[in-house]
């Protein structure tokens, strides 16, 4: 043996020497029968079978093994433990018994119960989000089949078919404000969603990515031509209008940060940091708007306020999901600007470009040299006319800080 | 109900053979002869409400160490002066004077020399320290350190061994 370890050996008979006294561990040993008179193994519904294996260890193995409860006996055991089947189905998923209580029962019932046609149209924009984030949940799991794909992607289309009509009828009743309200909540959520399945899986949530970008971009087109109306408008309405949607964008982003400080403790430092940044940058559009509006560009602060709640909204739904502990560990999402800033500029560029060619139509008495100007600008980059849009973009990289 | 009564027994079993065992373990981790012995009650207890709770305990030896120590690790946390090196700092370069339970008198320097080797022993690096540990001062063999600590027979002999050359260069 060597030095060392006739060191420790005799290290270990000093120690040896340290030990509960009788009367202590004779009084440990009452509190350990006393603890488990009081917590009597929880009865299991079959018959425990107890088995002695092969003693390596020097003492008995001790395996218990029971028969697994029926899916009846679960249920039942739900509906007693929290009072109502619809309060256990709210958790189910596609494949799951209570899956269809959920989806046809509870916000069948919810939607009966909404009142307001904001509240309705919500309510139907939620739910196709409640149909990704199923979807999101499954793919956590592996479990995304394709079956589920299509259940999921049948939800979505339907609801958000629902969500459209209704932003459409507001924007038809000339409530600009309500329909911007809606789409924009709609339109960020879409947008987190989309990013974080990428995330999951790339390639179990194809379909599902693809049905987004469809939703995401009728939103868009519909949010473009109410812009466009919009301009065309005096300016006392679009003004209430505007103060209205800043308002809301000023909310919302202050509704975001609240969350974020409850779970920052669930997303660690870096993810803290990046979505700080992202409501930062909310912030600074809503400061473009308010700049905007001081000029006397309502339409176009109407806009920047619009934008920046789609924006909060989707940082709410991004920190939702990395705060997820269901997704924890399962995805990279990046909840850093840059990584989509192109998607969305090139949105802005589209949006820009109609934006542009109606502003020439609109514009078209005025003086000839303006024009040849923005041809002149037109035809350098090719995409940027507004120079406004410049400096807001310009803005959004110092924010980032890259 | 043979289930709840035989698993009662088997735990009380567990408790008359190695609650001095858990005691010293977390003794020689938490220097607090109090603490110690409320860890070890509540490492117990842990263990049962996990089997009360209808989980399955493979290996009962086995998992009450783990148990052990889980609870101290979250006493370290806790309390950031219980460890030895801390203790150490105070003391300057002295060795430690072991607690003894029994009066009988023992050799002073033995005393010296387990001091001087517990200081020595917690300046390894922890995953040597821990695996030789259990195998020197609880006497573990290794199969059942393997069982504990969730690494292979094999990882464990070498840590065993990498760590009693680490010990040689501090003698």
């Amino acid at each position: 043996m060597s030095q060392v370890e006739e060191k420790l050996k005799a290290l270990r008979d000093e120690l040896g020497r340290t030990a509960l006294s009788a009367e202590e561990k004779a009084r440990g040993r009452e509190m350990l029968v006393a603890f488990m008179a009081m917590k009597p193994v929880r009865a299991r519904e079959a018959v425990d079978v107890r088995q002695r294996t092969a003693k390596p260890f020097g003492f008995s193995l001790f395996t218990y093994i029971a028969k697994p409860m029926s899916v009846f006996v679960m249920v039942l055991a739900a509906m007693l433990s929290v009072g109502s089947v619809s309060y256990a189905a709210e958790g189910a998923l596609p494949g799951d018994a209570l899956y269809p209580v959920k989806v046809s029962v509870n916000e069948e019932v919810r939607a009966a119960l909404t009142v307001s046609a904001e509240s309705r149209a919500k309510w139907d924009a939620e739910r196709a989000g409640r149909r990704l984030a199923e979807a999101e949940t499954l793919a956590a799991r592996g479990q995304l089949s394709a079956e589920h794909r299509a259940t999921i992607d049948a939800g979505v289309r339907r609801h958000s078919e629902g969500a459209k009509k209704r932003i459409a009828e507001f924007r038809r009743q000339a409530d600009a404000s309500m329909a911007a309200e809606v789409s924009a909540h709609f339109e960020g959520s879409l947008r987190a969603h989309k990013k974080i399945l990428v995330a999951l899986s790339e390639e179990t949530t194809t379909e599902l990515a693809a049905t987004i970008d469809a939703e995401t971009a009728a939103l868009v087109a519909a949010r473009v031509e109410a812009q466009k109306d919009f301009d065309a408008e005096t300016s006392k309405s679009v003004m209430a209008a505007a103060e209205n949607r800043r308002r809301a964008a000023e909310n919302k982003i202050n509704e975001v940060r609240s969350a974020l400080v409850r779970v920052r403790s669930r997303l660690g430092e870096e993810a803290v940091v990046e979505a700080d940044a992202r409501l930062v940058a909310a912030e600074g559009v809503v400061g473009e708007g308010n700049a905007k509006l001081e000029a006397g560009e309502n339409a176009a602060a109407f806009a920047l306020y619009v934008k920046a709640q789609r924006m909060a909204q989707e940082a709410k739904l991004l920190i939702r999901a990395k705060a997820n502990k269901d997704l924890r560990g399962k995805f990279k999402l990046e909840l850093r600007l840059n990584a989509d800033d192109d998607e969305d500029r090139r949105e802005e560029k589209k949006d820009e470009n109609a934006e542009g060619d109606d502003k020439k139509r609109h514009e078209g008495e005025q003086a000839d040299d303006r024009d040849d100007d923005r041809d002149a600008k037109k035809s350098e980059d090719g995409v940027r006319v507004q120079v406004p849009k410049v400096e807001v973009r310009g803005d959004l990289d110092i924010k980032v800080g890259r | 109900m043979q289930g709840n009564q035989g698993q009662q027994e088997e735990f009380l079993r567990a408790y008359d053979a190695h609650a001095d065992a858990i005691f010293r373990h977390c003794y020689y981790r938490v220097y607090d002869r109090e603490r110690a012995r409320e860890l070890m009650q509540e490492c117990f207890m842990r263990a049962w409400q996990y089997a009360a709770d209808g989980k399955q305990i493979d290996n009962l030896k086995a998992f009450l160490y783990r148990v052990a120590n889980n609870l101290v690790i979250d006493e370290s946390r806790r309390k950031k002066s219980s460890s030895l090196d801390a203790l150490v700092e105070e003391r300057g370069d002295e060795p430690l004077d072991l607690p003894q339970v029994r009066d009988d008198g023992m050799a002073p320097e033995r005393n010296a020399e387990a001091g001087i080797m517990l200081q020595n022993l917690e300046k390894l690096e922890s995953k040597y320290r821990d695996v030789i540990r259990m195998r020197f001062i609880d006497d573990l063999t290794p199969r059942e350190i393997a069982a504990i600590v969730g690494e292979s027979e094999n990882v464990v002999s070498v840590r065993i061994h990498r760590g009693i050359k680490q010990l040689r260069e501090f003698l």
